[in-house]
């Protein structure tokens, strides 16, 4: 009975231990020495948490920096061969902090409990989360700041707004069209005005006619939509062989948009990843929706 | 093994020790490649801060920061819904009742969507918790109409009545936002990666939840022979109840605003320890909470090792073992009766 | 002094009275068997004892201290009751048996080698000591029933209700049982209530008779003043045929041709 009273004091002590001491000692830990201070100013490692940051990162030229994206980044090409530290919603802690990053870019409102183990780890994390056009173009500077590429970041904030702008002048005084934009098929999705999308609509002198939703994606019946009777279609490609859609699926027949043949596509990578493709997805639903003012436009 | 089942105390020690040499030896599982010594190091440093030169914060601080506290909080929600699934099977005196029969989780969840659809998603926890303690209120305030007999059953319609009212407002919630879907159900299928600032609160909601537990453990025993039974043998049912009721509530509601909705080990470990040691409470309450934290260290193991499985969240793994077995008792207790 | 004494109760559920004007007194050494027609209120009778029913008016007093006056432990200190326990448990007869002792052993401690003792005695007594690390659900319905019995005894009530004790029981663990009631309640110091069924057993092992009609206390007394071809006839609405020999009296209902 002795032995066995042992057996019990050391293994309750063991358990008492391992339950304890994460839970007590909560101290931050002190940022891991990766080099000289100048990694702080410019940093060697960096990781992106969103396929948008990455097109961010690759887009003022730090992308030999970038160590570490998450599995559906794949724009520009060069950002497939990185290695992947899962998805955006389930990003892998361990993988990231075992690559030893300087930085670490993250999106704030739905990869708020990783931002926040990163920064217990030590690691800088800087988060960002643009909802419109304009976010965007800020959100830029403020990566471009954090890895030192400030020259470089100007210039895409130069190019970018001036884009931007240019779209603005041009159709800015047209009547603006009524959209429907659809994201998914089945079952029918379309982009309230909290979505990033929405924003682009206005931007490209468009209407949202789901407008009234205070979300960002909302499901949407035939009825509702044939009240809408949208002046424009656009559906969102999700692969180079995508051509299903609802309006194609259905005969609506009756709607404005197909009546005069107003239906049109386009990939869904350059509307829905907020970075500098949602420029030219600008551009491009902008040519949709009033192609007669847009007819002027260079594309580079 | 019989001359060990009949030494309660010694089989407690031990399986203590085997779950403390699983949580170290969890601690070496990982995506990140950490060489077993490193791992050694870093928990020498932190436990008795003998600094080994060579191992490199980065290391560290995955082994420390990140597993860590994935295995702590594995082993105590693991344990937490283990006991309250075998407090809930005796005092419904149903073999399928689990932590989840009275609604908790489908409050919990909800709490949690209203999180991730205001986007106030650092409040997750605590609106989650808030959620259960919330769904608890109603299911004990619409199932307790007066000490009849029938109490229980009334308890567990209102359990599964407030459960279905509150997972249909969440359906609503999922379909209204559909860009949050995924967020939410991912939260759903339950996952150990749900960091926060400390563990504290959770280990003292489990711990003093396993405590109260153990000091019903013998009224639990008398109450399993039936309610009048118990109070001719001088058992309080209604404050008992009562009592257990809150504070398995409490377990369950903690560990699902941290975890999300791990199934099944409330029912199943309870089940396996009854037939390894019988319904005695006073060891089947330890074992089943040793054994809980085993078994989630272990599921959760599983998502790290296996990589076919690792994209798979915790509670979904959970199931996929819970089912088959569930199917097993289905049917070893059919061939019993006939 | 009286263990148990009942003044003008009357019982019943949810405003309906079932019992009326019930006045009893039991000293211990009694072995009181209850017989009554079905529907009567046999178990409302036990179950107002046991302090389970709250009494619609009279008292029910234990010891000269009404029972609303004892807390639910301290009432099983003293009122062990035994019915027909048919869940299947997987605890062993020696577990069922020390739970007897649950109303005795404070709540932060666990039994002591006393406690171990008595249930000891008590299963012994009731014959299923050798039984004890089996599994009550591998045992009979015989072996079942002396194992709460144990437990029962286990509790050194000074009252023992029993709710139709040997009702699942074949001939010889019916007499066996009633064996050991009976002379437990002789040498104890106990007062046995017993709701029976079979009112030859009652006669056979019992000292006194409780007649329950419509509600009512038909008659009650020694066993051989209560049964009589008058008292069965308005019990029953039945004419009965009494047999006497050496060992007991024996009743046989008289069988319309």
């Amino acid at each position: 009975m002795d032995r066995s009273k042992w057996l019990y004091l050391i293994s309750g002590v063991l358990l008492a231990a391992m339950l304890l001491t994460p839970v007590l000692s909560t101290k931050q830990q002190e940022r891991p020495q990766q080099g000289p201070a100048a990694s702080y100013d410019k940093p060697q490692r960096i990781v992106s948490m969103s396929p948008g940051n990455t097109e961010i990162l690759f887009a003022l030229g730090a992308g030999d920096r970038v160590v570490g994206v998450t599995s559906y980044s794949d724009y520009p090409e060069e950002a497939k061969s990185k290695p992947t530290i899962g998805g955006y919603h389930a990003p892998d802690v361990e993988k990231i902090v075992a690559l030893s990053p300087d930085v670490v870019f993250a999106m704030t409102d739905i990869q708020t409990k990783y931002i926040h183990i990163l920064k217990q780890a030590g690691i800088r994390v800087v988060a960002v989360e643009p909802k419109t056009l304009p976010e965007i173009i800020a959100a830029i500077d403020v990566i471009s700041e954090a890895i030192g590429e400030q020259d470089r970041g100007r210039e895409l904030h130069l190019t970018l707004s001036t884009q931007l702008a240019q779209v603005r002048k041009l159709v800015g005084d047209a009547p603006p069209r009524r959209t429907f934009l659809e994201v998914w098929d089945a079952p029918l999705l379309t982009v309230g005005r909290q979505s990033f999308i929405h924003d682009l609509i206005t931007q490209a002198g468009g209407i949202n006619v789901s407008a009234d939703k205070n979300v960002d994606y909302t499901p949407c019946d035939i009825e509702t939509l044939y009240a809408y009777n949208p002046e424009v279609y656009v559906v969102l490609s999700h692969s180079r062989n995508d051509t299903r859609s609802f309006i194609t699926g259905s005969n609506l027949a009756d709607i404005a948009a197909v009546k005069t043949n107003q239906v049109f596509s386009i990939t869904d990578d350059l509307l829905q990843r907020p970075g500098p493709r949602s420029f030219t997805g600008l551009v491009k639903l902008a040519e949709i929706l009033h192609p007669q003012e847009m007819k002027d436009w260079e594309t580079k | 093994m019989k001359h060990l089942l009949a030494r309660p105390r010694v089989l407690l020690s031990i399986s203590t020790l085997l779950l403390a040499a699983l949580a170290l030896y969890m601690l070496t599982v990982g995506t990140a490649a950490v060489p077993i010594d490193a791992v050694f190091s870093v928990i020498l440093d932190q436990l008795f801060g003998i600094t080994s030169p060579d191992i490199s914060s980065t290391q560290q601080i995955i082994v420390w920061n990140i597993r860590w506290q994935r295995v702590a909080l594995a082993m105590i929600v693991g344990s937490g819904l283990a006991v309250s699934g075998a407090c809930f099977q005796t005092m419904f005196k149903n073999p399928l009742a689990d932590p989840f029969v009275l609604g908790v989780s489908s409050g919990a969840a909800l709490g949690a969507a209203i999180s991730i659809v205001t986007h106030r998603t650092e409040l997750m926890i605590i609106l989650a918790f808030t959620g259960a303690i919330l769904s608890l209120t109603l299911v004990y305030f619409f199932g307790q109409r007066s000490v009849h007999i029938r109490s229980d059953q009334q308890l567990l319609l209102a359990g599964i009545a407030c459960g279905a009212m509150l997972n249909a407002i969440l359906s609503a919630l999922v379909a209204l936002h559909s860009g949050q879907m995924q967020m939410i159900l991912f939260w759903l299928m339950g996952s150990l990666t749900n960091y926060m600032d400390s563990l504290l609160p959770i280990l003292v909601i489990v711990v003093l939840g396993l405590a109260g537990a153990l000091l019903y453990a013998r009224d639990l025993d008398v109450m399993a022979l039936g309610d009048e039974e118990a109070r001719f043998l001088g058992v309080d049912v209604a404050k008992v109840k009562l009592f257990l009721l809150v504070s398995t509530t409490l377990m369950t509601g903690a560990c699902v605003s941290v975890s999300g909705i791990i199934g099944f080990i409330g029912l199943i470990v309870p089940h396996l320890v009854r037939k390894l040691i019988g319904p005695e409470h006073l060891i089947l309450l330890p074992l089943s909470a040793i054994c809980g934290a085993g078994f989630l260290l272990l599921a959760d193991g599983l998502t790290r090792l296996v990589p076919l499985v690792s994209g798979i969240p915790v509670g979904v793994v959970t199931a996929l073992f819970g089912s088959p077995f569930f199917l097993y008792v289905l049917y070893t207790a059919g061939r019993r009766i006939q | 002094m009286n263990i148990l004494q009942i003044q003008s109760l009357d019982v019943g559920y949810n405003s309906k009275t079932v019992l009326q004007d019930i006045n009893l007194a039991v000293t211990a050494g009694q072995f009181i068997s209850v017989i009554a027609p079905n529907g009567t209120g046999k178990s409302t009778l036990l179950k107002a004892i046991a302090g389970i029913l709250k009494p619609m008016s009279g008292t029910i007093c234990l010891h000269d201290k009404a029972l609303t006056n004892y807390s639910r432990r301290e009432l099983a200190q003293q009122i062990a009751v035994v019915g027909s326990e048919v869940t299947m448990q997987e605890y062993t007869a020696l577990q069922m048996v020390l739970m007897g002792r649950f109303p005795h052993i404070p709540r932060f401690s666990g039994p002591t080698p006393h406690d171990h003792t008595i249930v000891q005695t008590a299963m012994e007594e009731a014959g299923v000591w050798d039984k004890r690390l089996q599994s009550c659900s591998e045992l009979s319905q015989g072996e079942r029933q002396k194992i709460i019995i144990a437990r029962a005894l286990a509790q050194q009530p000074k009252l023992l209700l029993l709710d139709e004790p040997t009702a699942h029981l074949d001939v010889s663990n019916q007499f066996s049982i009633l064996h050991l009631i009976k002379k437990l309640a002789l040498n104890k110091d106990m007062a046995v209530i017993a709701v029976m069924h079979d009112i030859n057993l009652a006669l056979q092992f019992s000292t006194d008779l409780l007649f329950l009609k419509k509600g009512r206390i038909l008659a009650y007394g020694n066993c051989r003043d209560v049964a009589t071809s008058y008292n069965l006839r308005q019990l029953y609405d039945m004419d009965f045929t009494l047999h006497s020999d050496a060992a007991a009296t024996y009743v046989r209902p008289n069988i319309m041709e």
